[in-house]
């Protein structure tokens, strides 16, 4: 569906305002923090998405809003609250480069890797992009339930302590400078850190399946990740210690 | 009612066309093939091979009731990777195709396998996602896709009103329910399972559950007969609802000897259920 950009943004918002209207009743007490700030956008990365449930899952989440595909993004005026990339595989240099733009401009992305689901050769590439794109270094994907004795679930420590159903394999995530957000066991598999006048989340155990699932703890988390404004993290992460 | 059993029962040294002269001397109606159970049909059997098949079913005095696979134990609907998905889709759209090939209008499908990994939850949705991408293949070919109740095996759709509600949402004609009434073990009563879904069955497999097994490794099914089905409760409700399509025979645990004497022992059985001399 072509969507103008105007059109875009207000049935996004609108769709957002919708969803966390009905699910406050819920989500009792999270009325005051469910107030965005920004304005977030699905990124449909249409083949370079390598989970589309993931994608689909963020889609139900933020109550059936239209995607942008990367076109939009990378002629977005920057600076709008946050953008979601879903299930990323391997992103072609344009859509780099607008996430680049986005996050020097203040932007939030929630980066989600599809990177446990890619072919041995496709990874490798996977990994240099986000080492080469976004400073971020990476391990190879990690069956979790190859191993014996699985506790089915990563920790979330931010935006609020969350434990969400990990989802068998997972991208670790190694990088200096990021501060750790999510871990299975021993092994980080989320973090954040300031890109620009921006912040960059990276997501390594795809959630988009469990929000599609309505497991109410990561929809929660979702939605507070999202009513973060990028200042408020880029303060909280200058005061807090960096592992 | 006719009757029929699966070729996977045919003994592991014979060949295709001395089970199918088995099958038909023990006074079966028809045969179920199992796709990848069997060296005669495998997913890269040929379109020409699978008519050949038919044609020999055929010359043998006898049809193909459906179209069975256990090849979804292996590669679920359900999977997390969209990839072994994609491959268990496929083994569903040969299915269909082969069943067009071999002139009937049924398969058999494990719709979904919940396990510690995957939650149910997951394992859902993908289901229905599954079956909405394949009803309109089954439609086109009209061949209907019987989702089996493996429910013990699966953990998936444990009872008929949640099978039910799945169905509901799949929401197509050629998308019913492949009934075992030897699958139901001690979560239900398979007579109660006929009378919900009545005109949704498209199959219905025969075996008997020993309820009280199966914890400690012992087999679980038996002979008809020799279990815990209510079989007169069973007949019943196939009369109540109308049912008049296949019965057809899936014995998991084999005699250990003479096994051809176990066609012929199955086949005098259900000539029993279908008279409903019990």
């Amino acid at each position: 569906m072509r969507i103008s950009r105007r059109g875009f943004v207000g049935s996004a918002t609108g769709a957002v305002g919708g969803w966390l209207l009905s699910e406050a009743g819920r989500w009792a007490g999270l009325g005051s923090q469910a107030k965005l700030e920004g304005r977030p956008a699905l990124l449909d990365l249409g083949a370079q998405c390598v989970l589309r449930e993931s994608f689909e899952g963020y889609r139900v989440a933020l109550g059936g809003q239209d995607a942008c595909p990367p076109k939009f993004v990378s002629g977005s005026r920057p600076g709008h609250g946050a953008v979601i990339v879903p299930g990323a595989g391997v992103m072609d240099r344009g859509t780099c480069s607008a996430l680049l733009d986005l996050l020097a401009a203040g932007s939030k992305v929630v980066f989600e890797s599809g990177g446990g689901f890619l072919r041995r050769e496709e990874f490798a590439v996977h990994r240099r992009m986000l080492s080469d794109v976004f400073g971020l270094m990476v391990d190879s994907p990690v069956d979790l339930w190859s191993r014996e004795e699985a506790v089915p679930y990563v920790t979330y420590s931010w935006p609020r302590a969350t434990m969400v159903r990990d989802f068998s394999r997972v991208v670790p995530v190694v990088a200096p400078g990021s501060e750790v957000v999510g871990r299975v066991g021993e092994l980080a598999v989320a973090s954040r850190k300031p890109v620009g006048r921006g912040h960059l989340i990276f997501i390594g155990s795809p959630m988009g399946p469990a929000l599609r699932a309505r497991d109410p703890e990561c929809r929660q988390w979702l939605e507070l990740l999202l009513s973060a404004s990028p200042r408020v993290l880029r303060d909280w992460y200058e005061t807090a210690s960096v592992h | 009612m006719k009757k029929a059993i699966g070729d996977n029962m045919i003994p592991k040294k014979w060949s295709f066309e001395q089970g199918l002269e088995l099958v038909k001397k023990a006074g079966y109606d028809g045969i179920e093939l199992w796709l990848g159970d069997v060296p005669w049909f495998q997913m890269d059997t040929s379109d020409a091979a699978v008519s050949e098949l038919r044609r020999k079913v055929e010359n043998s005095g006898l049809v193909v009731s459906n179209v069975s696979t256990g090849l979804h134990w292996e590669k679920p609907l359900s999977a997390r990777d969209p990839r072994v998905r994609a491959e268990a889709i496929r083994i569903v759209e040969r299915e269909i195709e082969t069943a067009q090939l071999l002139g009937c209008d049924a398969v058999l499908v494990v719709a979904g396998l919940v396990t510690a990994e995957v939650p149910y939850n997951e394992v859902y949705l993908r289901c229905v996602d599954a079956m909405h991408q394949l009803a309109p293949v089954a439609t086109k070919a009209r061949v209907k896709i019987g989702c089996e109740n493996c429910n013990s095996e699966q953990r998936f759709l444990l009872s008929p009103r949640e099978f039910g509600t799945f169905l509901d949402e799949v929401n197509s004609p050629f998308v019913g329910l492949h009934l075992d009434v030897g699958n139901i073990h001690d979560t239900g009563f398979a007579e109660q399972w006929i009378e919900m879904h009545g005109p949704r069955i498209t199959r219905v497999h025969l075996k008997d559950p020993m309820k009280k097994r199966g914890r400690s490794g012992e087999p679980v099914y038996t002979n008809l007969f020799l279990g815990d089905n209510n079989w007169a409760a069973i007949r019943a409700a196939l009369g109540k609802v109308a049912y008049d399509g296949w019965l057809v025979a899936e014995m998991e645990w084999r005699y250990r000897f003479a096994a051809d004497q176990q066609f012929y022992d199955t086949a005098a059985a259900i000539d029993r259920l279908i008279s409903g001399r019990l």
